[in-house]
Order: structure tokens, then C-alpha cells, then sequence
């Protein structure tokens, strides 16, 4: 009888041994990048991939109240915030390679450019999918990686170049490349791509639409042309090619107030043509409550209003006397009467462009998209770059010019030089795009700084700003994050820093 | 065959002698004693040879017997006594005078997998034994391991009720994965052995030295505790019940400004405004505060109303209390016992509490000569009530400080005070209130158990096999209530629920053979083992809800769920071993152990899936020398050495692996699903493996009245697996590496001694000493430096080659700019008033350049001293515990000394910077909103070196004679404390500390729950 169980014993471990290799298999109940994909909704799932990075532009970050949007507002030196934003470090120009904000805006847009590369090898493979579809679905994510490229460069100049999917450890340090080479080898043909494919000119759910890609192109082109690379005037006309067809085909329009702009009602519509996309119940908008005053308790919603975006008063008595966008609950608000209260006076202009009042007087939960690109943004491109591209301003560029200046109230303009043309718009993407996330990018594009004070066009080095920091030639880069210099040998760090 | 054969003969002449004997009668009594004091011994088994008749002795010693003739012989039996057998010969009583036996007296220790004697063993071992932790009222075995054994540091960094501790036994061998030591209990590997009674524990054995620990391969080289539980008994049956009430209470206080303070501070703060903000002074942004406007708050002259201490009103004095039962007994085949549990522990922050239920089964039997088979059932309950969640936030300690004192803590009318009443947009809500209207039940519900056959196949060879299984259970369930601000009044209501599901089985299946040969005796193991790990889980988490009433309960009650708060996972590893270990020994003198384990695991890279951690240790007992029998000084004299592999495989499961996962991107039209590559994955992934070498004396003197034992160990740990940070232009954040090696080593020192032992009295003293060094060898990277966190307005710590683990990194605080350095003040944009850091580069600008090391979490060394002394019935003792060269950094300096006016502040900065206190290292108080610097630096990291009354106890037994009487074997009554003094320079509430539950945050001190100092009193009973 023991024998029989010597033997039963024998035979279960032999058992065991035999089936040794599959006991130790791994069942993770995720997917690997070895699965085998075939159905259309993975295509899909792909080329959604490339937009998960997008809410970079104007995400919770740093300190308590701190924004990335933030960061470059506090850079053109016409705003700031709570101490805990760091706002100081920019306005004073004390910042350094482990700053705030930097960092995340590396990681994130390299984590969108892997998405959309990994979307990319993926989506060639899927025989499931018609040409058209596929082409479209290309365009979607190519369209995206210019997109990311096109931040980094102007954010970081020479950056490594990356267009496949990185899975051996010894691929994992890469070296600059020049701005010139990101340009041509990857934003400008992704775009250019992405322009032959047939994605409408509008699209409702917020991805990528034919307006956006001609946008881009515009703006790509337009940066292109300027500093640094200065790929030559031709460019300009490229741009304006793109901007035209826009405002002539796209089919939008610039909306009557200036509080559609905010409205949830009318997001992905009218004017705007690209949004990073907020709703109340999946993921809300942190500016609404950044951009409230700090210490009036003016929200009878948000616990915390964090004063984190605050314009400087000299920036807002900039304005035109007479300029709607600086009259009350236009771009700024200076009093503020909570449902059921006396009026506050709030002594100080704050930014009302993320202003949504059921948030702010009932849930918490602010709906309100960020806008990447909208009409006036374009209207204003075609006006500066067809300016240069045919060496004075056509009708329709002034056309385009009066009427963003129509809707602020201010009469319109008559013949002007090419010069004095280019300032009067730079003048008013100045005052129309202000705390949008363009005006860092125009001034280093331009590197020209309105002075708020003087009101005259300084040049960027050598402007000392209202916090009395005087930008320098090293300020035209932010520093490569410390953190990836730490982590990849190729890097040099950027002059200065 | 011949095996069967045998034992069936047996069986066949024993029931031949059985039914030849059983016609005759023959009744036998007497008393046992011991030969040493001629006191009576309870429970010694008094069996007849040949049969299963038995009997045990009462209280008074006293057996009696029927047998089937006078012929018999009756064996006495009773541990740390020398067996009799003695001849009836048709005798009536039969008196017994029992000598106590030297080999058997002689400690057993587990060692995995089997026992030894202490004597025999080759490796570092640590034992605490049943009464070392009963007897001193522990409600958690972990937390009743601080001290007690040199090298196993027991960090009990959490003082909220139901808390763990960490155990770290010879430093630290790992950055990125588990440096807790495996625990063993019963042969169920991977028990939260805080879940356990304490009162159930028969032993604890910490193996420390690859000699020891090799037997279980790649999870050994964090050190192993192998817990024993007390099972059935033969003889007589057992019930005892320990029990205790306990009360607890805030050990210390870190004073907040009182309401006079605050307000000074406030009217100070305001004062400089104008010289920190010129621009948003002229503005107007710093008017002071009309009291007209805030009439709950202050008297028409401006003077606050109310004065709230808020660390009197959250902390209280908490009553707790623990009961235990056991049975345990059987005859002299099965052996059974049962065990029942309670522990209600109160924590000393209102609304704070732990209960927990423990029962446990246990039998073994004898089914056959041949066979013992057995088994154990241990299911555990426990709920535990926790409010100081979420730290690093607002947490319930962070509030009490930070809530302002000048409001009461309810109006007059009802309403509920807050933290914004007055002026200011401070953070935070009302403590009191936070506490009953947030916090999370975390439930564990655990079964667990085993059963084995052990089969005698021949004599000196067994085969066991053990089949154990575990499943945990465990549930949180979280509100937050809808008005409290900063918390939870935005989502109106946070409630989630998680779930976690774990199932656990074992295999483990070994051969042991043991042969005496002469001089020569050999002890060999062989086994293997497979076992597998799985885990499912579920949360969801919702907002928004009409009121408070429903809490996590129902949760579609919420206005909101969405679909980024569900969350749901699967996990599961599996590990497949093979074992063997053989002692030698020759003429118990010389003595060798050779272990080996080859182990396969699934979490590793498909190219490393198995690895092979081998052992050999040697010992020498000089005292057993024919030169050294007439020293008679000398008792015990052994030394020992072992060198060793072990590996540890504790990472996340499918590190290995390249991850697609989903994400939920939103588009106007709501969620769409996206998939991208989460994880970078490497097939090369494999276990650290730590070499270490140890050496060690063990001295006894004087009949070993004076026994010291000392080790130096050696261990470096290679291929570390290190989160090792990618360039985040790889689009991820970091892989799982095998790269880097790691230093520690260490001397260990127990000394223990009796010191007066006369009659009555007895005093003995044990210390254990320990100091490890820790240090980096190679990093990832070209050895770059890695800070893993956590970031806390700085770097924390630093992990740098040639420095140990635990290096803290930060700024460097000189003191304040003073009126007179005004210029040098200029040259970085700040103002005398301001603090005055250290320019390391000489750039004139502070930054990351200027940061450098400013301290080390781990201390230089620890030790304990325990002093026990027993007079006629009375037994006393104490244990102090020290820790010496540890910092600690106390960051709740950054939110209580440098944001005043904001929320309240510590009563420090009565002292910061003045024109006249120019000799300030806070600096100069300003209004929210002013620029102000706040990093981590030298001044928040402070010593932590310490010194503490762990346990002291009192404790009184009824005398023996009283015992008969009413027939009880033990009665003792005890007070005892714990944490009855604490000797630190440490401003916080504890230098034993660490809030982030983070590996590398130990002494990261940003506001914990407060120690308690507790006292009991308690009872244990045996009938």
C-alpha cells in the first residue's frame, strides 16, 4: 500500500515537471504588444492614442494653483500667480533646468509623439481597413506628431528626433537634431501628408479636421519663416496659402461675443477649430478655478481659488481706450456679485476667458475646452504672413484685420506700410489671443515684446519686462529638463542653463 | 514491504499482549516532582509502555493509574525533563523525582523546512520565544519584535490603531522592490504576520545568514521570520486566558499658536507686507481685517473670542482592550487545539479604531506507526477605522495643526466652524468635523491553513507533504462628505469602494533522512515545492451626492461615476522550487550545513526564468575539545561561518512585459477608448541575488550565566532591480533593470547575563547591539545619480554611489540676511529678513546646483537593553530601546513655519527673523500672498537619534501553593507601559516615523498620527 503512494507521489511530481514550462507562464489579463489586433475598433483605438497627451496645454501642474498654461504666461512676463505657482522664478528669469511646468511639457509631448509612432507601424498593418479610412486614420495621428514636434521645437529648439517605436535599451539615448531637420524631416511632411487625405474641414467631437491641419500648416509655416530657422519669405506665402483656404472654405465664423468663446454650448463650432476638450463629468477644466482671485471667496462652488493666472494691470491698461475686450466681464473681470451676495470688488483685473458660471456659482465642474486654434488666430496668421509674402497688406488682409478689430469695438484701419501693418497685427494678436498660450511663441517667433508701458515694439533681447527682468539671448530656449539630462548622455544642455 | 510487514507484527503482538493482560487490575498513584526543588510538576504524561493508557498530573502532581497488572512500566515524560521509565512491579505508588535534562533543555529552533538544536547550527539565527511576547501585552507581533533580536529592526512608523510595521533585518538590499523579510508561519509562506494573535505564537525564529536563509532561494535574501504556532498537547488539557485593558494617550504635544499668538503673528505679518509686495500693498491687497466685519470672532476692540487648543480637542485618552482563549490538549496520539481572539484597539485621535478577530484550529494525529497526519484553520477579521488618510494633503494630523484657533469648534448656533472664517483662503477644514465626517473601514477577511501527511517510511526517513492555502479578502470603503472644504465640498461627495481578492497555494513536498554513524551524523533534506499567487480587483469610486446619509453604500446614489474612477485588474505569479540541504556532524563538534535551492519564476524575463542559490556553513563547538573540558569557565565556546546565494523576486508581476493598455480619451462625444504601449518591458529581467558572508562566536561562561554571541556579516546584493528611469523620450517614464549593486555590512551583538541569582531573586540583563553600513556600489546609467523620490518641494533623498541608501538631499539653511548684509542680500533678489541659503557654486543664483547631502534616514546604530528581575512571585522588567544617527526630515516645517496668515502656524515662529532677532533661522513672517522661499533643507532635517522606554512591565503570580488549591496552573496579574518615555533633540511628534508608506521615505515626517503612550493592565491564567 505505501508503494502505491511512493508511486502516485512519483507520478504527480513527474507530472508537475513535465508541465513545469507552462506553470510558470504569465497570464496578465492586459494586453501585450505582441497580441494579434485585427478589428477596426483597435485601428480606431490606435489613432485615439495620439490625443491622450493633448490636455498638456493647460493641465494642473506644479505647485498648488500652478497650470502649464501658466508657465507661458508667466514667461511673456504679463502675468503671475500665487506664490506656490513659482511664478516668481519666471517673471524674474531665476528659473532653472528642474523648474516647474518643463518638465511636463517634455514628457507629455514625448508620450504623444510614441503613441502616435506606435499608431503609425500599427495602422499599416490592419488589412481590415479600407485605403480611404486608412489614409484618414494616418492623417489623424501625423497630424498629431507635427503637432507635439511643433512644441517642442519652439519650446526647446534642437530636439531628438523620434519616429519609431523604442524597445531595446540600447536605443534609449538619442541626440539632438537641429530645429531645421524636425521641420523637414517630420512636421512638415506629416502635415503636408496629412492635407492629401479627406478629413472634413470641420469636425464636432474634437479631433482632428481639415481645419486644424491647414491651421497648423499656416503656423508651422509662418514660425518657419521667422526665427530661428528662417527658411526664407517663400514661406510666408506657403502660410498664407493654408490661412486663406481656411477662412475661405473652412467654413467658420467668427462668433458675435466674445463669451461664445467660453460657451460649452457652442465648443468644436463657429470660430474654434481646435480644442482640447473639458466636460463636467470626465474631466474638467482646472483654469476656470485657477483663473479666480485668490482670497475673495467669490465661489460659492470651488474650495480652492487659487489666484494661480493673474494678468499684470499694466498689461490690461494696454488697451485701447475703447477696446470691448478690456471692458468688465469681457477678457477680464474686476468685481464679482455670487448668487445671493453684495458685489465684491476684486481691486485687480483677473482673466474671465475661463470663466463658466455653473461651475463657479453651483458645481465645481468646469466644461470649458481650451482652444488651440480659432478663427481671429488664423484670420491674423494670413494677415502677418501675407503682409510679408507680398510686401504690403492686400484688402483681405485688412479686411481680416478689421474685423477682429469690429468686434472689439475700435474703428478700422486705413493703408498702412508693410511695417506699421505687421505691428497693428501683431498688435492685435497681442490683445485678441492674449492668455491662449500664443503670445510666448509670437514673441520668440518675432522676438519682438510689446511694451505695455511704452506701448512701442522692443526687441526681445534686451526687454526688461514689468517685473523688471531683462530677457537675454539664453531666454529664447527653455532649458532641456534636467531630469532627461540626467537620464540620456547625448543631450546638451541648452546655453545658459 | 518489509516496513508494512513490521508494523503489522507489531500491531499483531500488541493485541496479543492486550487481550492476555486485560483480565487483570491494578490501580497505581504517586506524585511527580522535580528532583531540582522537589516542587510538584503539572502535566508531566504518565503512560504505560506498550499502550495507549495515559494519564497527566494534576496541580499537585498527584496521577493514578488503572492497569491491567502489576508488571507494567510506566514512562514519565514532561519537556526539559529527562524521560523515566520505571517498572510497576506490582508496586501501588509509584513517586517520581524527575532530573531536568541538559540536551533536551537544550533550545530546538525551526530552520525551514525542519528543526535543530541551537547547538548544531552553522547559521545566524534569532529566537523569541511565547512568554518574551505575551507577557508584554502586544496587540500586533510585529510591533513586540522591536528590540528584541539584534539585526532585525522593527520600524513601527504608524501610530494609528491597526497600523503595520516594517521589518528590516541587515539594512537594506534593495531600492525598487520589497525589503521585508519573508514570513514562514507554519509553512504558509507570505502571512501578514500583523494579522496574527500574538497569543498564538509559540515561537519566532529570524534566520539572518545565507546559511540559514538559502533554503528558500530567491525570497531569502531579505532575511526570514519563521513563525510557529502553539498546537495540541499530549496529556492533560490546557485552557489559558491572557487579556488586558489598555489605556492610551498623546505622548507628546507640537504646539500650534494659541489665539493670542496667532494673532500677534497676524498683525506682524500684515506690518511687513508692504516691504515683501510694495506693488500688491499699494494695490491695496494687505488691509488688515476690520473686526466689525467678523462679530462670531472678535470683541469690538479686535480680540479674539475663543482660544482652541485643536491638538487637545482631536486627540483623546483611548480605552482599549484584548481578550485571548485557548484550549489545547489531547491523548497521546491526536493532539488537538482551539483558539479564540479579540483585539478592540481605540486610537487616541477621536474616531479612530481597530478591532480584530482571530480563531484558530489545529490537529495532529498518529493515525498510524507509520503515518501523522494534520492540519490548521486560521481565519482572521479585522476592521480598521482610518482618518488621517491622504497625507501629503490635507490630512486629519496636517489640520490640527493648521486649523486656526481662533474659532470654537461649533458656533453657538450648531454650524460647524472652518478654517476660512476668518479672511484668509486657508486650506483645510475643521478637524473635529473632518473626523466624523471622512475616513475610510479597510475590512481583511482571512482563511487560511494546511494539511500534511508525514509518512515514517523507515526509521530515520520522513516524507512530508503539505498542501497550505490563503485567502484574503480585503475591502475599503471610503466617504468624504460633501461640505468639507479642500476635501470633498467640490465633488459635493467622494465615495469609492475597492475591492481585493486573493487566493494563495502551496505545494511543498520534501524528503528528510536522518543516519548516526559512529562519530558521524548526517541529516539530508531534499524537496520541492510550487505555488501560486492571484489577485483580482475592483474599485469605483463616485461623486456628487443629494446627501451625506449614503455614504459608500449606495453608491448609485451619486450624482456622478465616471468611467476613469473604475478600475479593475488581474494579477498572479507562480514560483516552482527545488531544495535540498545536508548537515553533517562529527562527533558534535564539527559541524557543516551545504544548502542549495533552484527556483523558477514566472514575474522574470522568459530569458531567466529559473536560477540556482547555493549555501555552505561551517561551525566549530571548541568548547566540546577534549583540551577544553577542564576550563571550567568556559560553557559554551562555537564559531561559525557561512557564505552564501539568495535571490529576492519581489517586483510587480509581468515586469517583464511590453503592455499595451487602454485609455479613456475624451472627445466631445464622451469617452473613446485609445491603446498605447504602457510599459517598456525587458526579457532580460531576473531576481537580485545577495552573496553574503558571515562569521560568528557564540560564548558561554559559567555554566552560561554570561553568553555572548557575535556576528559580522558581509552581503552585497547584485543585479538590483532598479526602477531605472528612462528618457522621457522614450515616451515612458522608467523600466525594470537589473543594474546596480548594493553594500551592507554590519556587526551584531547580544550579550546576555545573569546577574544575581540568590534565592528569591533573580536580575538578569540581555543587549543587543547592532550597527549596519549601507552603501551604493554601481547604479544604473553610468552610476548617474537617482533621486527616487519622494518629492517633497525638493528632493528627498539621493541614491549616489558610495553612499548609502537613505542619503537625504536638500539646501543648506544658514540662517536669515541681517539688516546689515542688505547687499549680499541684493546680489539673490531677496532682503535681509530672508532666509539665507548656501551658494555651494558661488553663482549668486540658488538652484538645483546648490543642493547637496544633508543627512541619512538610517541610523549609525540601534540597540536594546532589557533588564528582567524576579523576586519570590513578583517579575519586573524593562526594555529601552536606542537608536543612534538616524535624521529625520520634518516637513511639516514648510506648511506651519513658512506660510503664516495662510493657515496657523507652529508657536516657533514667535522666533523668526525681527529687526530685532536678527539671530533667526525662520525667516521674517509676511501675509499669504508676499513671495517667500520654502524648500527642503538642512533646517527641516533634524537628529533623530533616540531613546525609549519600549515596554516595562510589573507582573505578580499566585504562589504555587495557592494554585492547587483552586487547581489553576498559572495566575498572573501585570501592569505594563509602552512608549512610557521617549529621549529625542526630534521637534516633531516621534523620530520613528514616516508618512508616505513610501520605500524610500523613512523619517519623511510630514504630519503623522501622534504616538500614544499606553498603559495596561492585564491577566494570564492557565487551568
Amino acid at each position: 500500500m505505501k508503494k502505491l503512494l511512493y508511486y502516485t507521489a512519483l507520478a504527480s511530481v513527474a507530472l508537475c515537471m513535465g508541465s513545469c514550462e507552462s506553470f510558470l507562464e504569465e497570464d496578465p489579463g492586459s494586453l501585450t504588444t505582441d497580441a494579434n489586433l485585427t478589428s477596426e475598433e483597435v485601428a480606431q483605438a490606435f489613432a485615439t492614442s495620439a490625443y491622450t497627451e493633448l490636455d498638456v496645454l493647460a493641465q494642473g501642474a506644479g505647485g498648488w494653483g500652478g497650470n502649464t498654461l501658466s508657465f507661458l504666461e508667466f514667461m511673456t512676463g504679463k502675468a503671475s500667480g500665487v506664490p506656490q505657482t513659482e511664478a516668481f522664478k519666471f517673471n524674474n528669469l531665476t528659473y532653472d533646468a528642474d523648474a516647474f511646468y518643463i518638465g511636463d511639457y517634455w514628457r507629455r509631448f514625448y508620450r504623444g509623439i510614441q503613441n502616435c509612432n506606435i499608431a503609425l507601424e500599427e495602422l499599416n498593418e490592419f488589412s481590415a481597413l479600407e485605403e480611404g479610412q486608412r489614409t484618414n486614420l494616418l492623417a489623424e495621428v501625423r497630424t498629431l506628431r507635427a503637432f507635439y514636434y511643433f512644441y517642442l521645437v519652439r519650446m526647446f529648439g534642437d530636439v531628438p528626433k523620434i519616429t519609431e517605436n523604442i524597445s531595446d535599451l540600447g536605443q534609449i539615448q538619442t541626440p539632438r537634431s537641429p530645429v531645421k531637420e524636425i521641420y523637414d524631416d517630420i512636421i512638415i511632411p506629416d502635415l503636408l501628408f496629412a492635407e492629401g487625405s479627406t478629413l472634413p474641414w470641420k469636425d464636432a467631437t474634437g479631433r482632428v479636421s481639415m481645419g486644424l491641419i491647414k491651421a497648423l500648416l499656416a503656423d508651422v509655416y509662418l514660425t518657419y519663416a521667422g526665427y530661428p530657422v528662417q527658411a526664407g519669405d517663400e514661406f510666408y506665402g506657403e502660410s498664407a496659402i493654408r490661412s486663406l483656404e481656411l477662412i475661405q472654405d473652412g467654413g467658420y465664423i467668427l462668433f458675435p461675443t466674445y463669451a461664445d468663446l467660453r460657451d460649452p454650448g457652442k465648443e468644436n463650432s463657429g470660430e474654434l477649430i481646435f480644442q482640447v476638450q473639458y466636460d463636467e463629468e470626465n474631466r474638467n477644466s482646472g483654469l476656470t478655478p485657477v483663473c479666480l482671485p485668490l482670497g475673495f471667496d467669490i465661489s460659492t462652488a470651488y474650495a480652492d481659488e487659487y489666484g494661480g493666472l493673474v494678468p499684470t494691470e499694466q498689461f490690461v491698461n494696454s488697451y485701447a481706450a475703447g477696446d470691448k475686450r478690456a471692458d468688465e466681464k469681457q477678457f477680464f473681470f474686476t468685481t464679482y456679485t455670487p448668487p445671493g451676495s453684495p458685489q465684491v470688488n476684486l481691486g485687480a483685473p483677473y482673466i474671465y476667458k475661463y470663466y463658466n458660471k455653473q461651475a463657479v456659482d453651483g458645481d465645481a465642474n468646469s466644461p470649458v475646452n481650451f482652444t488651440v486654434y480659432r478663427l481671429a488666430d488664423v484670420m491674423l496668421m494670413y494677415a502677418e504672413a501675407s503682409n510679408r509674402a507680398d510686401g504690403g497688406p492686400n484688402a483681405q488682409a485688412r479686411g481680416y484685420v478689421n474685423q477682429v478689430r469690429d468686434r472689439a469695438n475700435l474703428g478700422p484701419i486705413g493703408n498702412l506700410s508693410m511695417d506699421a501693418f505687421e505691428k497693428e497685427v501683431w498688435s492685435q494678436r497681442n490683445f485678441e489671443l492674449c492668455y491662449e498660450g500664443k503670445m510666448w511663441f509670437d514673441m520668440i517667433r518675432t522676438r519682438k515684446v510689446k511694451n505695455d508701458v511704452t506701448g512701442t515694439w522692443d526687441d526681445f533681447v534686451g526687454h526688461t519686462t514689468t517685473f523688471g527682468a531683462t530677457f537675454a539671448q539664453k531666454h529664447l530656449l527653455f532649458p532641456i529638463p534636467k531630469r532627461e539630462l540626467d537620464n540620456n548622455n547625448e543631450l546638451v544642455p541648452n546655453p545658459g542653463f | 514491504m518489509r516496513q508494512k510487514l513490521k508494523t503489522l507484527s507489531i500491531m499483531l503482538i500488541c493485541m496479543v499482549c492486550f487481550s492476555w493482560t486485560a483480565l487483570a487490575q491494578h490501580e497505581v498513584t504517586g506524585k511527580v516532582t522535580s528532583a531540582a526543588d522537589n516542587q510538584p510538576i503539572v502535566g508531566v504524561a504518565v503512560t504505560v509502555q506498550g499502550t495507549s493508557i495515559g494519564v497527566a498530573t494534576d496541580a499537585a502532581g498527584n496521577y493514578s493509574l488503572q492497569l491491567s497488572s502489576g508488571d507494567a512500566t510506566l514512562v514519565f515524560t514532561f519537556i526539559g525533563f529527562a524521560t523515566q521509565e520505571i517498572a510497576v512491579n506490582g508496586r501501588e505508588v509509584v513517586n517520581v523525582a524527575m532530573e531536568e535534562d541538559t540536551e533536551q533543555l537544550e533550545q530546538v529552533v525551526a530552520i525551514g523546512y525542519g528543526t535543530a538544536r541551537r547547538s548544531d547550527l552553522t547559521g545566524s539565527v534569532g529566537t523569541i520565544s511565547a512568554t518574551e511576547l505575551v507577557d508584554r501585552s502586544p496587540v500586533s507581533a510585529v510591533k513586540a519584535l522591536q528590540g528584541r533580536i539584534a539585526g532585525v529592526e522593527v520600524l513601527n512608523n504608524a501610530a494609528a490603531p491597526g497600523s503595520s510595521a516594517r521589518i528590516r533585518i541587515r539594512g537594506i538590499n534593495s531600492i525598487n522592490t520589497g525589503k521585508e523579510p519573508l514570513v514562514v508561519v507554519d509553512g504558509i509562506i507570505g502571512v501578514d504576520l500583523n494579522m496574527i494573535n500574538p497569543n498564538d505564537i509559540s515561537s519566532i525564529e529570524v534566520l539572518k545568514d545565507a546559511s540559514a536563509t538559502a533554503i528558500y532561494g530567491a525570497r531569502g535574501a531579505n532575511g526570514v521570520l519563521l513563525v510557529t504556532t502553539k498546537r495540541g498537547i499530549s496529556g492533560a488539557s490546557q485552557i489559558s486566558y491572557s487579556g488586558f485593558v489598555s489605556v492610551g494617550a498623546r505622548q507628546r504635544s507640537v504646539p500650534s499658536l494659541n489665539a493670542a499668538q496667532f494673532m500677534e503673528i497676524y498683525h506682524r505679518a500684515y506690518d511687513n507686507a508692504e516691504k515683501y509686495d510694495p506693488a500688491g500693498y499699494a494695490q491695496g491687497k494687505y488691509t488688515k481685517f476690520d473686526p466689525a466685519d467678523f462679530p462670531l470672532l472678535f470683541d469690538a476692540s479686535g480680540n479674539p473670542l475663543y482660544d482652541t487648543d485643536w491638538e487637545d480637542e482631536v486627540y483623546r485618552t483611548a480605552v482599549s482592550n484584548s481578550h485571548s482563549l485557548s484550549l489545547r490538549g489531547g491523548t497521546e496520539k491526536t493532539r488537538y487545539s482551539f483558539s479564540l481572539g479579540y483585539v478592540g484597539e481605540q486610537g487616541i485621535m477621536i474616531n479612530s479604531w481597530n478591532n480584530r478577530f482571530n480563531g484558530k484550529v489545529s490537529l495532529d494525529s498518529d493515525v498510524k506507526p507509520w503515518l501523522t497526519i494534520g492540519g490548521s484553520v486560521m481565519g482572521v477579521r479585522n476592521k480598521q477605522h482610518v482618518i488621517d488618510d491622504a497625507n501629503g494633503a490635507l490630512n486629519m494630523p496636517r489640520l490640527v495643526t493648521e486649523m486656526i484657533p481662533i474659532v470654537p469648534i461649533k458656533y453657538p448656533d450648531g454650524t460647524w466652524s472652518k478654517n476660512n472664517d476668518f479672511y484668509s483662503s486657508a486650506e483645510g477644514d475643521n478637524p473635529v468635523r473632518v473626523a466624523r465626517e471622512r475616513g475610510t473601514d479597510r475590512i481583511t477577511s482571512q482563511l487560511y491553513g494546511d494539511v500534511y501527511l508525514n509518512f515514517k517510511i523507515a526509521p530515520g526517513l520522513e516524507f512530508k507533504t503539505q498542501f497550505s492555502a490563503l485567502l484574503d479578502d480585503d475591502k475599503n470603503n471610503f466617504y468624504s462628505g460633501r461640505e468639507l472644504r479642500n476635501l470633498s465640498a467640490d465633488q459635493r461627495g467622494v465615495a469609492s469602494v475597492g475591492i481585493e481578492n486573493r487566493t494563495y497555494w502551496q505545494s511543498e513536498n520534501y524528503l528528510t533522512w536522518n543516519k548516526e554513524i559512529g562519530d558521524h551524523s548526517i541529516t539530508g533534506l531534499g524537496g520541492m515545492s510550487w505555488s501560486k499567487d492571484n489577485y483580482e480587483r475592483l474599485s469605483v469610486s463616485a461623486e456628487n451626492f443629494l446627501d451625506d446619509f449614503f455614504q459608500w453604500r449606495n453608491l448609485p446614489a451619486a450624482g456622478t461615476i465616471a468611467k476613469g474612477n473604475i478600475g479593475s485588474g488581474v494579477e498572479g505569479s507562480q514560483l516552482n522550487s527545488y531544495f535540498t540541504r545536508w548537515n553533517y556532524s562529527y562527533k558534535n563538534k564539527y559541524l557543516l550545513t551545504v544548502t542549495g535551492r533552484y527556483d523558477g519564476s514566472s514575474k522574470f524575463g522568459k530569458n531567466n526564468k529559473y536560477a540556482f542559490f547555493p549555501s555552505a556553513g561551517v561551525a566549530w563547538r571548541v568548547s566540546e575539545e577534549d583540551f577544553m573540558q577542564g576550563s571550567p569557565g568556559i560553557s559554551n565556546l562555537k564559531l561559525r561561518a557561512s557564505y552564501g546565494h539568495t535571490g529576492n523576486q519581489e517586483l510587480d508581476s509581468y515586469a517583464s512585459l511590453q503592455f499595451l493598455s487602454t485609455a479613456n480619451v475624451l472627445f466631445a462625444n464622451g469617452l473613446q477608448t485609445g491603446l498605447y504601449r504602457s510599459s517598456f518591458g525587458n526579457p532580460d529581467l531576473k531576481w537580485e541575488t545577495t552573496k553574503q558572508f558571515d562569521v560568528g562566536l557564540e560564548l558561554g561562561l559559567w555554566n552560561d550565566r554570561l553568553s555572548l554571541e557575535l556576528d559580522y556579516y558581509h552581503k552585497r546584493t547584485d543585479d538590483l532591480l532598479l526602477s531605472a528611469p528612462l528618457p522621457w523620450s522614450t515616451g515612458l517614464d522608467g523600466v525594470t533593470r537589473n543594474i546596480g549593486s548594493v553594500e551592507n555590512k554590519g556587526v551584531e551583538v547580544s550579550i546576555s547575563s545573569l546577574n544575581v541569582s540568590s534565592g528569591d531573586f533573580t536580575w538578569s540583563t540581555s543587549i543587543n547591539w547592532a550597527s549596519n553600513r549601507n552603501e551604493i556600489i554601481q547604479l544604473a546609467n553610468d552610476n548617474a545619480d537617482i533621486f527616487p523620490g519622494p518629492w517633497f518641494l525638493g528632493q528627498t533623498n539621493i541614491l549616489r554611489v558610495g553612499h548609502p541608501i537613505g542619503t537625504i538631499w536638500g539646501k543648506t539653511r544658514l540662517g536669515t540676511w541681517g539688516t546689515d548684509e542688505a547687499d549680499q542680500a541684493d546680489l539673490y533678489g531677496v532682503l535681509p529678513g530672508d532666509l539665507k541659503l548656501a551658494d555651494l557654486n558661488g553663482d549668486t543664483t540658488i538652484d538645483g546646483d546648490d543642493e547637496s547631502i544633508i543627512g541619512r534616514m538610517y541610523p549609525k546604530w540601534v540597540g536594546n537593553m532589557t533588564n528582567e528581575i524576579t523576586y519570590k512571585n513578583f517579575d519586573f522588567s524593562f526594555d529601552l530601546r536606542f537608536s543612534y544617527g538616524n535624521d529625520v526630515i520634518n516637513a511639516t516645517k514648510h506648511s506651519a513655519e513658512d506660510r503664516q496668515t495662510l493657515t496657523n502656524s507652529y508657536a516657533t515662529v514667535l522666533d523668526a527673523w525681527r529687526p530685532d532677532n536678527q539671530d533667526a533661522m525662520i525667516a521674517e513672517v509676511r501675509a499669504w500672498g508676499t513671495y517667500y522661499t520654502t524648500n527642503i533643507d538642512s533646517w527641516w532635517v533634524e537628529d533623530g537619534s533616540f531613546m525609549r522606554l519600549q515596554n516595562i512591565v510589573l507582573g505578580y503570580s499566585l504562589p504555587q501553593e495557592t494554585l492547587q488549591k483552586i487547581n489553576v496552573q498559572r495566575f498572573r496579574v501585570y501592569v505594563s507601559a509602552q512608549n512610557l518615555f521617549l529621549v529625542t533633540d526630534y521637534s516633531g511628534y516621534d523620530p520613528e516615523v514616516e508618512t508616505y508608506g513610501y520605500s524610500h521615505a523613512q523619517g519623511l515626517d510630514f504630519y503623522p498620527y501622534a504616538k500614544p503612550r499606553i498603559i495596561n493592565l492585564g491577566v494570564n491564567v492557565t487551568f
